[in-house]
């Protein structure tokens, strides 16, 4: 399924905190989630072990001698370069579930920190999920979020494309608070908390989702932007840039990128690289791009 | 296999071969590789990557910020950093590098310089940057940065720009960031992922307020980093105040001097209401 189920809601899908909540193992919470999920029910799954998800977070010991876990089996692979994501901590891994811990920082300190910080947590930007997020507040006063919902199956995905959204909520994740955001359908902007806070976050992996680009938006003109540091958008970065240096060979990889390729902004960035690099191949592009079809790709004919 | 592919990989070989680990100046030695890194390396490349993801294979490029890595290990790494406008701030990283022109337009470049000697991990507020030149950089044509004292400022004014670079190992721990206008520092970042997770657990478990081992509050105050010191102590103050008095006597002879600022500023307050209790 891709885009997640929409319902009549007029608020976010969150769950307030418990009063004394019975701190709850790892391994029971992760049997719960296994009992719940059936494949292709991730929503009501997170719905369903909401209340135990609490009870983990309130598992403090746990929490701590997972992260000091985590923080050690860093330092012993610190030969992994591409790993690194300073703010946060995946403490368990059992697939297609993994437990992720979230550190939220009020923005003091360098301009440069603040920038890095605020792109790294998208604070200020509005964005999608390709992947069904349960998180619940695990310490500090928690960051602030404005939550609305959309119709993934009514955009194309182009940058500067108009995208209807309705405003949920404006909440913040306190303490013991759970939110569940569902794929392709809530959109939130992260604000910053006041004080270091702490989220923990249950994802649950969707194969045929998570090859989906998430986007930002825009919302003074409610339009779509496109990601480039994800899974597609580094493809559609690095796309962008062999269109300056291909030469023949890259020119029928490219083609061949365009015709296989699952995933449309990737198969219409191959075929963009293409008439930057060989704008005389332009008819080419025009027959692959109808022959392709999806609304993204057929913005790379000549006519479009 | 093309010739730019078979290109592309005997330079990697090369360069894994001679920027190892430590080598410290010696990166300078690596001109005569870097002046065959042209637009055939990158054709090279983008074959290699294009093959790699017809094939399912993970692909290895990674956008940070402006740039996509070409290649990256211990001692060296390569990055196609794409020239638009120039950011908001200047940045002194310190790294050196050699760039390549490998766009179709000329890039503007501007060195500028502090105005006095400076220490990567000493945060001096009243340093300045200095302009000491601007080039304009035509397709083809390279440039180098001395990761001491060089902060080079990009510029292309049309279309988006590109620079083939060479970096060397990083050697210092932060990133300093300078006022466009003052030309004053405005910042450091931290630059070293691991140390950067340690300071952000220290947060995390002070935001938990859940009592940590001996073991991981020593490890924290013997850090090479001076800013894992610094969160250390913080975090001393929040989950071991029975430790305090002790960390303040290990780090008064901290070689940063904002930290023996810090200890002699808690043990005068610390007195104050010592005093104010008696």
């Amino acid at each position: 399924m891709l885009a997640g189920k929409l319902r009549a809601t007029e608020m976010a899908y969150s769950f307030p905190a418990k009063t004394n909540p019975t701190p709850v193992e790892v391994d029971d919470f992760i049997d719960a989630a296994r009992r719940a999920f059936k494949g292709d029910n991730s929503v009501e799954a997170m719905e369903a072990v909401t209340e135990k998800f609490q009870g983990l977070a309130a598992n403090r010991e746990y929490i701590r001698d997972a992260l000091l876990t985590e923080l050690k089996r860093i330092g012993d692979e610190r030969h992994n370069l591409a790993s690194f994501a300073p703010q946060s901590f995946i403490i368990h891994r059992a697939p297609p579930f993994s437990l992720r811990l979230n550190l939220w920082l009020p923005p003091v300190g360098s301009s440069r920190k603040i920038e890095q910080e605020a792109r790294i947590y998208s604070y200020q930007k509005a964005h999608d999920h390709n992947f069904s997020l349960l998180t619940v507040g695990a310490g500090g006063p928690g960051y602030n979020t404005r939550v609305y919902e959309y119709d993934r199956g009514t955009i194309e995905g182009y940058e500067g494309e108009p995208v209807d959204m309705t405003h949920l909520e404006d909440t913040s994740l306190s303490l013991g608070k759970a939110m569940i955001y569902r794929p392709f359908v809530d959109v939130h902007v992260q604000l910053p908390p006041e004080a270091p806070s702490m989220s923990l976050n249950l994802l649950i992996e969707e194969k045929e989702i998570v090859d989906e680009p998430q986007y930002f938006f825009d919302l003074k003109t409610s339009t779509v932007v496109p990601m480039n540091d994800n899974e597609v958008g580094r493809r559609v970065s690095f796309l962008e840039a062999v269109g300056h240096f291909a030469d023949e060979n890259c020119a029928s990889l490219l083609f061949d990128v365009a015709r296989k390729h699952k995933t449309p902004d990737v198969r219409a960035a191959a075929l963009h690289a293409i008439r930057t690099a060989f704008p005389e191949r332009q008819p080419e592009v025009d027959a692959q791009a109808r022959s392709d079809g999806h609304p993204l790709v057929l913005r790379e004919t000549a006519s479009a | 296999m093309s010739q730019d592919t078979d290109k592309f990989f005997r330079i990697i070989s090369q360069l894994d071969e001679l920027l190892i680990p430590g080598l410290g100046e010696g990166f300078w030695a690596a001109r005569p590789i870097f002046a065959e890194m042209d637009r055939a390396f990158l054709n090279g490349w983008s074959i290699c990557r294009l093959e790699e993801m017809l094939h399912g294979k993970e692909l290895l490029v990674f956008r940070d910020r402006n740039a996509l890595t070409i290649n990256i290990t211990k001692g060296y790494a390569i990055s196609l950093a794409l020239i638009g406008e120039p950011p908001p701030s200047l940045f002194l990283y310190p790294q050196h590098y050699m760039a390549r022109n490998v766009g179709d337009t000329p890039l503007k470049v501007r060195r500028y310089r502090p105005d006095r000697p400076m220490q990567n991990e000493i945060y001096d507020p009243q340093l300045r940057l200095e302009l000491r030149d601007e080039i304009t950089l035509a397709p083809g044509e390279m440039v180098e940065r001395d990761g001491r004292s060089d902060v080079l400022d990009w510029e292309s004014t049309g279309s988006t720009g590109y620079a083939l670079r060479l970096h060397s190992e990083g050697f210092g721990h932060y990133e300093w960031a300078f006022d466009r206008a003052t030309l004053a520092p405005s910042g450091a970042t931290v630059l070293d992922s691991f140390s950067s997770q340690v300071t952000t657990a220290m947060q995390m478990l002070t935001a938990l307020g859940v009592p940590v081992d001996r073991g991981f509050i020593e490890a924290g105050l013997a850090s090479p980093y001076f800013h894992v010191r610094w969160e250390t102590v913080r975090m001393i103050g929040q989950l071991a105040p029975e430790m305090s008095e002790e960390a303040l006597e290990r780090l008064k002879d901290d070689p940063h001097p904002a930290i023996r600022r810090a200890v002699e500023k808690t043990r005068q307050m610390n007195a104050g209401r010592q005093a104010a209790s008696n």
